[in-house]
C-alpha cells in the first residue's frame, strides 16, 4: 500500500494535509472523517473516478471533479486542487499515458479544477492498480498529510481499518 | 457526426468565434470525406471540443506533458480534445497573410484532419495533409 501510495505520489511526504485536517485527538478525529468524508464523498467519487479515467472519459471526469469541488468545506477544496495540481505537473507519469496530458489541457481550459483525488484516479489508472490498492494509497496520502507523516505503522493502520470497514461483509452461510 | 464545441478561454486576441464556429461545423463533412493512414476516431466521436488558450498555458501543457516548452499553434487528442494557442495563431495568421479568423479555423480543420486519420510526421504526410486542409478552409473560408 505505503509503495503503491508512493508511486502514485513521489511527494506525498511533502504534501500536509488535505480534506483529513485533525485536532489534538487525531485519532477520534480520523474516525470522524472516514465516516462524515470518506465513506459518504470521497470513497464513492474514487470509484466513479477511476471508472472514467480507466475508460478516457475525460469530460466525464472534469464534470466529477467540479461536483467534487461542491461537496467538500472551502478549505479543504483550496488544499485539494493545490495537492492536486503539484502532483499533476510535478510526477513522472508511464510512457504513452495520454489521459494526464488531456485532464492538464481540461485544466488550462478552466473546465476542471484539479482535485486531489480525480488526479490521483488518473495516476492510478495509469499505474494499472486495483480499486482497493487505489483507495488505499489514496487514504494514505490522507493520512499521512494530516495524522503522522513519521508515523508509517499508525498511518497503515487507520488506512486497514478504513479500507475493512467499506469491504461488504462475508455472506452468512445457512446449513439446513 | 459529432457534435462540435468552440470555447475561447483567453482575451490577448479577438476571434469571431460564432462565425468561426459556424465555418468550422461546415467544414466537418468534407474532413469526414477525407480520410489519412492512421486510425480515424473522428467518426466515431459523439463530440470535439476545441479550447482557444493563451500561448502560456498551451506551453504549459505542451513542455510538461509533451516534452515541448516551445507555445504552438494546436495540440489535438484523439479523445476529440483539441487545444489551440492563440498568439501563436496570431503570429502565423501574419506569416501566412491571413485573417487570425480563418488561421484559427484552418487549426481546427487541422485538428479535425488528425482525427480522421492524418499525421504530419514525415515532409509528404505533412505536405498532403496541409494541402487537404488548405483546400477545407478555401470551401468554408466564404462564411467568415
Amino acid at each position: 500500500m505505503a509503495r503503491m501510495a508512493h508511486r502514485l505520489n513521489p511527494a506525498l511526504e511533502a504534501q500536509g494535509a488535505v480534506t483529513f485536517r485533525p485536532s489534538a485527538a487525531a485519532l477520534d478525529d480520523w474516525a470522524t472523517w472516514c465516516a462524515g468524508v470518506w465513506f459518504p464523498v470521497l470513497s464513492p467519487f474514487l470509484r466513479r473516478a477511476l471508472e472514467h479515467a480507466r475508460t478516457g472519459r475525460l469530460r466525464e471526469l472534469a464534470e466529477l471533479d467540479l461536483e467534487l469541488g461542491d461537496r467538500l468545506n472551502p478549505e479543504a477544496v483550496r488544499r485539494s486542487q493545490s495537492a492536486g495540481r503539484r502532483l499533476l505537473n510535478a510526477a513522472g507519469i508511464p510512457r504513452g499515458d495520454r489521459n494526464l496530458a488531456r485532464f492538464a489541457g481540461l485544466l488550462e481550459a478552466e473546465r476542471a479544477e484539479g482535485h486531489l483525488l480525480v488526479v490521483h484516479a488518473l495516476r492510478a489508472a495509469a499505474f494499472h492498480a486495483t480499486d482497493p490498492l487505489a483507495a488505499g494509497s489514496y487514504l494514505y496520502q490522507e493520512a499521512t498529510g494530516g495524522l503522522f507523516p513519521n508515523h508509517p505503522r499508525l498511518v497503515g493502520e487507520c488506512v486497514e481499518g478504513a479500507l475493512r470497514l467499506e469491504r461488504p461483509a462475508p455472506p452468512v452461510l445457512r446449513v439446513a | 457526426m459529432p457534435d462540435l464545441h468552440l470555447t475561447n478561454r483567453q482575451r490577448g486576441i479577438a476571434f469571431a468565434v460564432p462565425k468561426i464556429r459556424s465555418a468550422w461545423r461546415a467544414a466537418l463533412p468534407l474532413c469526414l470525406e477525407l480520410s489519412g493512414d492512421r486510425a480515424r476516431p473522428l467518426p466515431e466521436l459523439g463530440e470535439v471540443d476545441a479550447y482557444v488558450l493563451n500561448d502560456r498555458r498551451i506551453a504549459r501543457m505542451h513542455a510538461d506533458f509533451l516534452g515541448d516548452p516551445a507555445p504552438t499553434d494546436v495540440i489535438t487528442f484523439e479523445h476529440g480534445e483539441i487545444f489551440l494557442g492563440a498568439e501563436t495563431i496570431a503570429r502565423h495568421a501574419r506569416e501566412h497573410g491571413h485573417s487570425v479568423d480563418a488561421e484559427l479555423l484552418l487549426c481546427l480543420i487541422h485538428g479535425l484532419l488528425h482525427l480522421n486519420g492524418f499525421d504530419d510526421l514525415d515532409a509528404r504526410r505533412r505536405q498532403k495533409m496541409h494541402r487537404r486542409q488548405f483546400q477545407i478552409l478555401e470551401a468554408v473560408r466564404g462564411t467568415l
